[in-house]
């Protein structure tokens, strides 16, 4: 497994040359690997509620059953627990997809986890997490991320993608398992290192001090996020807060708006708000507060 | 040009598309230069992403599944704009399948064991319809009229229907059987929530029906249409009397009673009395939130019989019919005139209460005011339900799927 502090002195080494530029980039080193850790600018006290979390993304449909599963049920479920359940149309007798097995092989072979324990997740600091996944994001607490917990510098499946797999041409899986290998750090020792990584290849070397809003988004940006392999599921005793973005928010409002005065929104939009506002109220129940953010957490609500 | 579902959580209405070759569980490569689109709630329309790896991840999370299969073979679309609008549909019927959990609301009064709401007695006002004025004529046309278009396509083809077309309010006869068939909508609302009453009062099942019952009071005060009812239901004050109240009377809050007594001494046959109507009682229960009032009034079981029990509701039934017209028809072999009309009748009570808006009519209006009044909404309605039909209708088998999104679990 690499060392990633490592790989972060020869980034700097080689990427920035010029000397003059170091003192900078050694303190934007430091301050997003403060930031990630959950400390203050000038101090190592550690704030287990701020910095960098392990998040789930759901759509807002579910978790009223995430947050009372019937009995004998897990809460929050990966494909493999819901393999029994009905699905949309019929089911391919070939079973799951070739590459899907290929990766979840691989990721077998390089960590030894098997991946019907596997709940993927992301690294996120201060938004609402992967958005194309769900619109709630399920926030989890510091104490509740073992501090072993697999960490990969990006989606898994992009090993079955260009640079690492050449479009249209059959996986190496050789090859694979070594990239995947290099692609590996634990949450407790190589998050901070790995996100100064992502944070150094998303934003320009500058003479200027990063924020915490820029590191936040460059941790994770859109598609581009680092992945999180936490072994068991988890409820919402787990959680230490949900998120929703600021502008799901200001369409559920805005939904809300033309119920009460029109033109009358779409079943769909009404079917979405309902489902939020539900959403919001079995959270509550569980005393897990809902927060309206933006990509840099700078807005709250 | 065929797209493809790499991954779908029909339930989030979320999925994620490639333009691809049939390939997802047969092949071990990806192919060149595949255009990816997301698609997500509540707007669906398609973005475009970089990257295949985001469907395939998501498919490994819950409630998604990896691509979409009918008979072992990957299901093809002609279009983005047609995976868009099967994702919207299949979102749509699925939430109508939404249990008080997912609802957000209090769960449904228990119907009782005892046969179905009754309404085919001979207590209510014969309707006369008419092909071109009944809007609820119109719309069971139109669901045969997708079923028919649906018949003509095979699997990988979308069609996109021609519009549903609103009525001219203007024209009397379209005005007074609208108002009609809304009336007759309100009196199956009612009538279903009056005959859920439990037998003991003093338990949390009697005060969640109480609620349930103050929902109805108000949507229906809301329209302005407690005269209409008095209209519709034939016979003595003795016979309008047992059509709605409770049995004993004296389970029904002392609200609803003065309501009926009111409601049952107005002289059915005298036009000047019938104008009549309960003043102020659109402000007892005043609702902020008309989806969740429509989430939390119950119908009886054989209008939504292929959907969870605890999501037998108004708004179910308006996803019904807005999802799938077509499955309207033959919903669990109940495809008989009788019960079509009454779902397409309680849609359409539906329809109106979400299209009211923040206008109330004025309690002391003259009938002939108050119709218009009523027009103008039905006429706002019938373009609601135009634009919220479907815009892509997709091959038997596709449709069917559509129509099982109800029952999978959210």
């Amino acid at each position: 497994m690499k060392i990633w502090k490592d790989e972060v002195d020869k980034y700097l080494k080689s990427y920035l040359g010029d000397q003059s530029k170091m003192a900078m980039a050694e303190a934007n080193r430091d301050m997003v690997v403060r930031v990630l850790g959950g400390m203050g600018p000038d101090k190592p006290d550690i704030d287990s509620s701020a910095g960098a979390h392990v998040v789930f993304n759901i759509a807002a449909v579910h978790v009223p059953s995430f947050c009372r599963p019937g009995a004998n049920e897990k809460p929050y479920k990966n494909t493999y627990d819901l393999a029994a359940e009905a699905r949309l149309g019929g089911t391919p007798a070939k079973g799951p997809s070739a590459l899907r097995t290929l990766v979840d092989e691989l990721i077998e072979h390089c960590t030894q986890l098997s991946s019907d324990n596997l709940y993927f997740a992301a690294v996120e600091v201060n938004g609402s997490g992967i958005r194309f996944y769900g619109d709630i994001c399920l926030v989890l607490k510091s104490a509740s991320v073992d501090a072993n917990t697999t960490v990969l510098n990006s989606n898994s499946y992009d090993l079955i993608r260009p640079p690492s797999t050449p479009a249209g041409a059959g996986p190496d899986v050789l090859g694979l398992r070594n990239q995947l290998s290099e692609m590996i750090g634990k949450w407790s020792n190589d998050l901070g290192n790995m996100g100064v990584l992502k944070a150094f290849d998303a934003l320009p070397h500058t003479n200027r001090r990063l924020t915490t809003g820029t590191i936040s988004g460059s941790i994770l940006d859109d598609e581009d996020y680092l992945e999180v392999l936490k072994v068991g599921t988890f409820s919402a005793r787990d959680l230490q807060e949900s998120r929703v973005s600021a502008s799901d928010t200001a369409a559920e409002m805005q939904i809300g708006e033309r119920t009460r005065l029109g033109p009358c929104p779409s079943i769909g939009e009404l079917q979405w708000r309902k489902q939020r506002l539900a959403a919001n109220r079995a959270l509550n129940a569980e005393d897990v507060a809902m927060r309206v953010v933006t990509t840099n957490g700078r807005v709250r609500a | 040009v065929t797209w493809y579902i790499d991954a779908i959580d029909p339930r989030g209405g979320r999925a994620v598309a490639a333009q691809r070759s049939s390939d997802l569980v047969r092949g071990s490569r990806l192919e060149e230069n595949a255009a990816v689109a997301f698609i997500g709630a509540p707007l669906f329309e398609p973005e475009f992403i970089g990257s295949r790896s985001l469907g395939l991840s998501m498919s490994r999370l819950g409630h998604s599944q990896l691509g979409l299969f009918l008979e072992d073979e990957e299901v093809p679309f002609d279009s983005l704009d047609a995976v868009a609008e099967f994702v919207r549909r299949s979102y749509v019927r699925g939430s109508g399948g939404d249990g008080a959990g997912e609802g957000g609301v209090p769960p449904l009064p228990a119907a009782p064991d005892r046969g179905d709401d009754g309404f085919d007695s001979d207590g209510i006002r014969e309707f006369e319809s008419d092909e071109k004025h009944d809007v609820v004529a119109r719309v069971l046309n139109f669901s045969a009229f997708i079923e028919h278009l649906t018949n003509e396509l095979k699997l990988g083809e979308s069609r996109q229907p021609e519009r549903f077309s609103s009525a001219d309010y203007n024209e009397l006869k379209a005005s007074h059987l609208g108002i009609q068939r809304l009336t007759r909508g309100a009196v199956r609302t009612l009538r279903e929530v009056v005959r859920r009453c439990p037998r003991f009062p003093r338990s949390a099942e009697y005060l969640n029906w109480c609620r349930t019952l103050d929902r109805v009071i108000y949507m229906i005060s809301a329209l302005g249409l407690w005269a209409q009812i008095r209209r519709e239901i034939r016979g003595s004050p003795g016979d309008a009397r047992r059509w709605l109240m409770t049995e004993p009377d004296e389970l029904a809050p002392r609200t609803y009673r003065r309501i009926i007594d009111l409601l049952v001494e107005v002289d059915d046959t005298s036009e000047s009395r019938v104008r009549w109507r309960p003043y102020a009682f659109e402000f007892l229960h005043y609702s902020q939130d008309p989806v969740a009032d429509l989430a939390s009034v119950p119908v009886a079981s054989k209008y939504l019989a292929n959907v969870p029990q605890d999501g037998r509701n108004l708004l179910s039934i308006l996803s019904l019919m807005t999802a799938t017209p077509g499955d309207l028809l033959t919903v669990n072999g109940y495809g008989n005139a009788h019960v079509n009309e009454a779902r397409a009748e309680l849609a359409l009570f539906a329809a109106a209460y979400l299209n009211l808006g923040n206008e109330r009519p004025n309690p002391r209006l003259e009938d002939v005011t108050m119709f218009m009044f009523l027009g103008r909404l039905l006429s706002r309605t019938e373009q609601w339900l135009s634009a919220n039909f479907p815009r892509r209708v997709f091959a038997p088998e596709v449709e069917n799927v559509i129509v099982s999104c109800s029952l999978i679990a959210a």
